[in-house]
Parts: structure tokens; C-alpha cells; sequence
């Protein structure tokens, strides 16, 4: 199957690097401008009814909005692999090996975390339709300290592994 | 289980720290199990490298301790203690 592939290696990696591209950044804005200011504003006044309601559909709309990072998110751990078995790099390649450490160690976790946090057990909108007040406020209050976590180490090891894959350093 | 991972409010310099010398020792440890056996090359770190990498994990740690209470910080209050 690969030799079937091999003459696509560079489609294939253009749309790897497109998904990596949305991936990475489809949530920005939508967290930095919508979701960041939404939770701080409820930090500030929570019982404040306005900024719950506030809070509440930030985190709701941003539920929706990381699906094109949770479509992204397959469609680079399957052309990783091809690519990976097209370009013949391997454990000699210093920064392939960390950023398969990366992918593997840092970013599926988060990732399996996220898809649950956002579309599984802890989708808020589906407390909210069932009237569930306790869960729905408590998987908020989670999703919020999840995030809070993974921000930094997202984008740190986001940049640099994009920055390892272009640049391609040797470390010995 | 989420809620024990994620680090609570106040809990952030235990909670980075801890991770940033997990992920240190995973990548650390990580690559150099790798190329002892997958590859013929005996890999050691040099002193350079070990000191890059101890500075790089202060870093790492500091910055999201700064960045997890800058995302807690209430819009007009002052940062929660550590």
C-alpha cells in the first residue's frame, strides 16, 4: 500500500501540514477572545447571573468549535505514519524521535482528554437539555481547570514541533 | 479522574513543577532508551546538554506557573498564591 501512495508523499504532506495548521490553531481566537475573557469575568462575580450565562455559552460554543481541531487531530495521526513510512526517517533522526515522544506522550493524552471533555462525558450542552445543574456546572468548572492546565504546555510543544519537523536538528 | 490531574486552584507550583520534571524525564529518558535500542549509536548527554535541559525544565515550570494563574486571575484582582 505505501508504494501505492509514494508518488502522493507531497499531497500528503500538504495535507498534513494543513491539519497540523488547523490543529493548531483553530481555537485561538475563540479561546483567547471568547472562552479566556468569559471565565475570568465569572471568576470575578460568580454569582453575577450575566457572566454565568456569559461563561456558560462561551464554553458551550467552544464545545462546537473544537471539532475542527478534533477532525484535524485524526486526519494528522494518519498521514503522520505515511509519511513516516514514505520518508524512511527513523531512530537515527534525533528530532523525529522527539517528536514522536511528543506526539505520543504529550499530545494524544491532552487529545483524549479534550474529545471527552468536549463531545463525550463531559459535553455540557447535554446536561443542560437533560436539567442536570450539578454535572453541568461541575464539567464547566472542569473543562476550565483542564484548560487552565494545558494551555502552556500546548503551546510550547505545538511550536516546537512544528519547529522540529522544519528544521530537523540533530542533537548529537 | 480529570478533576485529581488538573491542578486546583492555588496548587500550581507543586502541580508544575511535577509536570515539568515528568515531562523532562519522559522526553529525556524517552529519547535516550530509543537510541540505545533502536539504533547502533550509544547516545550521552553532555554536560551542556544536561544543563540546557535542567534550565529548559526550570522554564517550562515557571511559565506555566505564571500562565495557569494569569488564566485564574478574576479580571480585576490580584494573582491567587501559590
Amino acid at each position: 500500500m505505501l508504494d501505492a501512495l509514494a508518488p502522493f508523499y507531497m499531497e500528503i504532506k500538504l495535507l498534513h501540514i494543513l491539519a497540523v495548521m488547523v490543529w493548531l490553531f483553530s481555537t485561538a481566537v475563540g479561546y483567547q477572545n471568547y472562552v479566556v475573557p468569559a471565565f475570568k469575568a465569572w471568576l470575578a462575580n460568580p454569582d453575577d447571573q450575566q457572566a454565568i450565562a456569559m461563561r456558560n455559552l462561551a464554553i458551550e460554543r467552544f464545545d462546537k468549535g473544537v471539532i475542527l481541531e478534533h477532525v484535524a487531530f485524526p486526519v494528522i495521526m494518519v498521514t503522520g505514519p505515511v509519511l513516516w513510512g514514505l520518508s524512511g526517517y527513523g531512530a537515527e533522526s534525533d528530532w523525529f524521535l522527539l517528536k514522536l515522544l511528543i506526539v505520543f506522550g504529550v499530545f494524544l493524552p491532552i487529545e483524549v482528554a479534550d474529545y471527552y471533555l468536549s463531545h463525550f462525558g463531559g459535553n455540557k450542552r447535554r446536561y443542560r437539555l437533560a436539567g442536570d445543574a450539578a454535572e453541568y456546572e461541575r464539567h464547566i468548572v472542569l473543562h476550565w481547570r483542564f484548560l487552565v492546565s494545558v494551555t502552556w504546555p500546548i503551546l510550547f510543544f505545538g511550536v516546537f514541533v512544528v519547529g522540529l519537523a522544519v528544521l530537523k536538528p540533530q542533537f548529537g | 479522574m480529570l478533576e485529581r490531574v488538573f491542578s486546583s486552584i492555588g496548587h500550581y507550583r507543586v502541580y508544575a513543577i511535577g509536570l515539568s520534571i515528568l515531562l523532562a524525564v519522559y522526553l529525556i529518558g524517552g529519547f535516550l532508551l530509543a537510541k540505545a535500542l533502536l539504533t547502533d549509536d550509544a547516545y550521552t548527554l553532555s554536560v551542556l546538554q544536561v544543563a540546557g535541559f535542567s534550565l529548559a525544565t526550570v522554564m517550562f515550570a515557571w511559565i506555566h506557573i505564571r500562565s495557569m494563574k494569569r488564566l485564574d486571575t478574576p479580571k480585576s484582582a490580584p494573582p491567587p498564591p501559590d
